[in-house]
């Protein structure tokens, strides 16, 4: 089972290395998004602290639309006729977990990415960089979880675009909240409650695996 | 809905109080008013429902009749 | 399943309970309590002549057993009544001192037949001071408070009369949570027995529940505007609860979306069982463990706080099922035609 979930995890590299418009595209949205907030005037006239937090706020708002984007096209290449091989030579369990890794790893990346941009243009306002990187990876990654699993069940519909953001909204936003009150702690001096929030993160992370991996089968029946 | 009234009319009598200067007349009989707008919303939304129910028997009704 | 929701006897018993709590819950009085007072602010070194009206007294009546005091910290100041008409009454305070512990006085009521009822920082003292110098006279001896001879619901400050909405809009929500859960288990035996009737019941209970759903918040938003001042104060519990009818609206757009039968059924319960999940673990669980999300924000009186008090207790609890069995049996009538109309259709084809 681990050996097919990283040969479907080479595949997805694979593919998304052949259609580099895809990650370009994205790429491109990162740059642009994050230069339209730059060029916005009022936004260098902020006193530090209104800075702080609309940087927080701005942040998440650039992660989560690249992570809708990045992440719901990543069933859309998955014909109904290659649904049909892969559910007759594979293990489910390899498949979702070796998309939901392909998720993480690329939203990562791409939050890197937007982190560098956002550092570059606005200034590097942290006092506890490691809490932010640790918002980050836990918020980042449940992010990219939470819109796997939808994306697999939006791609047996169609017109599915929509059906992501329609279904991913609710479900993500006290998520965000949860971990944009995590990543604030990085702009202060204190780190009080840091373990146990990101202990909770972590297990909620642990949990929606556990539950994809549960669904995904049903899913992908057909 | 009748009985409801009365029993908010009566209510009010029996406590005998005023509404203090200009607050609006919610806030009157101290708040009892926010009880009978609540009663009166939760009504209205179990009406509309049966409403829908009665729609749906309608159209089955219709069905029925129609084979 | 469908046994029990096709029985009639747990629908009966939805009748008497739903009477009761109305009747209960509208009729009980609530307790006694101050309910305005014709000035905030007292000079100190004269006679401060107060003008004070209830609510729910037997003032009159009660005369003669009738206390007043101010309360500061630990000092009393005994007060007389002057005039007492009805539920109202003008109460006399001799101010001496200067240096009171606290700044705010507590305003202290007692009779024989209310009990002892309390406002709490009542007054203020004024910028001037009054020329007339008298001592003090600390009056502790002579205070003795007891209980209300009545049966009756607390009287809360910003509450009031309106904290019987307790039986009608906080049940709103019991229905509400227990139809999804209900929900929930219909879609995992879907999932696992692929039955048709499971997916049919998982869907219309979600309906069923949103139609609670959308009544708390109507409710809800007529309570707020007068207990706190607006009609969507942002606080924590109602935001988590728009953010789970959003996610449940998703699931019906989702249900209309899909147009293949047992694919549809399939998806709908998967994300059920999702939403679900998401939903509890934020609205429950981690307002519980995180430091960060306040569950009492914005002058919202925590639910514990209702849970002490036994004379809400008795009429909360049996509201709670009286409310969620009326929800099922509406759903179970919703039910019940949606099955008759699967048949039909079936049969057509």
């Amino acid at each position: 089972m681990i050996s097919q979930m990283f040969s479907f995890l080479w595949k997805e590299f694979l593919v998304e290395w052949r259609n580099k418009s895809v990650l370009g595209a994205i790429l491109l949205y990162a740059f642009s998004t994050v230069y339209i907030i730059y060029s916005f005037q009022n936004f260098k006239k902020l006193s530090a602290e209104e800075l702080y937090s609309s940087w927080n706020i701005l942040f998440w708002l650039v992660i989560l639309f690249i992570t809708v984007n990045a992440i719901s096209k990543s069933f859309n290449h998955e014909g109904s006729g290659r649904y049909l091989y892969y559910y007759t030579i594979a293990n489910p369990t390899a498949f979702i977990l070796a998309k939901i890794l392909y998720g993480i790893l690329s939203v990562l990346l791409l939050s890197l990415i937007t982190l560098f941009l956002f550092i570059l243009f606005f200034g590097f306002p942290f006092q506890q960089f490691y809490i932010f990187l640790l918002a980050m990876f836990f918020g980042g990654g449940g992010l990219a979880i939470i819109f796997v699993l939808i994306s697999a069940i939006a791609s047996k519909v169609e017109n599915n675009f929509v059906l992501v953001s329609i279904m991913g909204f609710p479900l993500i936003l006290p998520f965000m909240a949860f971990t944009m009150q995590l990543s604030e702690l990085s702009f202060a001096w204190f780190d009080t409650g840091l373990t146990k929030n990101v202990i909770i993160l972590a297990l909620f992370d642990v949990l929606l695996v556990v539950l994809s991996v549960i669904l995904f089968p049903f899913i992908w029946r057909n | 809905m009748n009985i409801l009234s009365i029993l908010t009319v009566l209510l009010l009598e029996a406590s005998n109080t005023s509404s203090v200067g200009a607050e609006s007349w919610m806030y009157g009989g101290e708040k009892f008013y926010v009880v009978f707008v609540v009663i009166l919303i939760i009504f209205f939304g179990i009406f509309t429902f049966l409403i829908l129910l009665e729609r749906k028997l309608s159209k089955i009704e219709h069905q029925i009749k129609e084979r | 399943m469908l046994k029990i929701l096709k029985a009639t006897w747990w629908k009966f018993l939805s009748i008497p309970l739903l009477i009761y709590i109305v009747a209960f819950g509208l009729l009980q009085p609530i307790a006694p309590g101050i309910s305005s007072i014709h000035q905030d602010k007292i000079t100190i070194g004269e006679v401060n002549f107060i003008s004070i009206e209830t609510y729910n007294t037997h003032l009159e009546e009660a005369a003669s057993s009738s206390q007043a005091w101010l309360k500061n910290g630990e000092t009393f100041i005994c007060g007389v009544f002057t005039e007492i008409k009805n539920n109202t009454a003008i109460i006399g305070f001799p101010i001496a001192r200067k240096d009171y512990e606290k700044r705010f006085f507590d305003l202290i009521i007692n009779n024989d037949i209310d009990g002892t009822f309390e406002l709490r920082d009542a007054l203020v003292p004024a910028e001037n001071f009054g020329n007339n110098s008298f001592s003090d006279v600390d009056c502790k001896v002579e205070v003795n408070t007891n209980e209300s001879a009545f049966f009756t619901f607390p009287n809360r400050e910003i509450l009031k009369e309106s904290i019987r909405n307790l039986f009608f809009h906080v049940c709103m929500w019991f229905a509400m949570v227990f139809l999804l859960i209900f929900s929930l288990g219909s879609s995992v035996a879907y999932l696992n027995t692929g039955k048709k009737p499971w997916d049919t019941m998982a869907h219309l209970a979600v309906v069923t529940a949103m139609v609670f759903g959308a009544l708390g918040i109507l409710t809800g938003m007529v309570w707020a505007k007068f207990t706190w001042g607006a009609f969507w104060p942002n606080d924590p519990k109602l935001n988590g609860v728009l953010v789970a009818m959003l996610a449940y609206l998703a699931y019906l757009i989702l249900r209309g979306s899909a147009k293949d039968e047992s694919k549809k059924g399939r998806l709908a319960a998967v994300y059920n069982i999702f939403a679900f999940v998401l939903y509890i673990i934020f609205i429950y669980v981690i307002p519980k463990f995180s430091s960060s999300l306040h569950p009492g924000m914005g002058g919202n009186p925590a639910f514990s706080e209702y849970d002490l008090d036994s004379s809400l207790r008795i009429v909360f609890y049996p509201a709670v099922i009286a409310w969620t069995l009326l929800a099922f049996w509406l759903f179970s009538i919703l039910l019940r035609i949606e099955l008759i109309n699967e048949d039909l259709e079936d049969q057509l084809i």
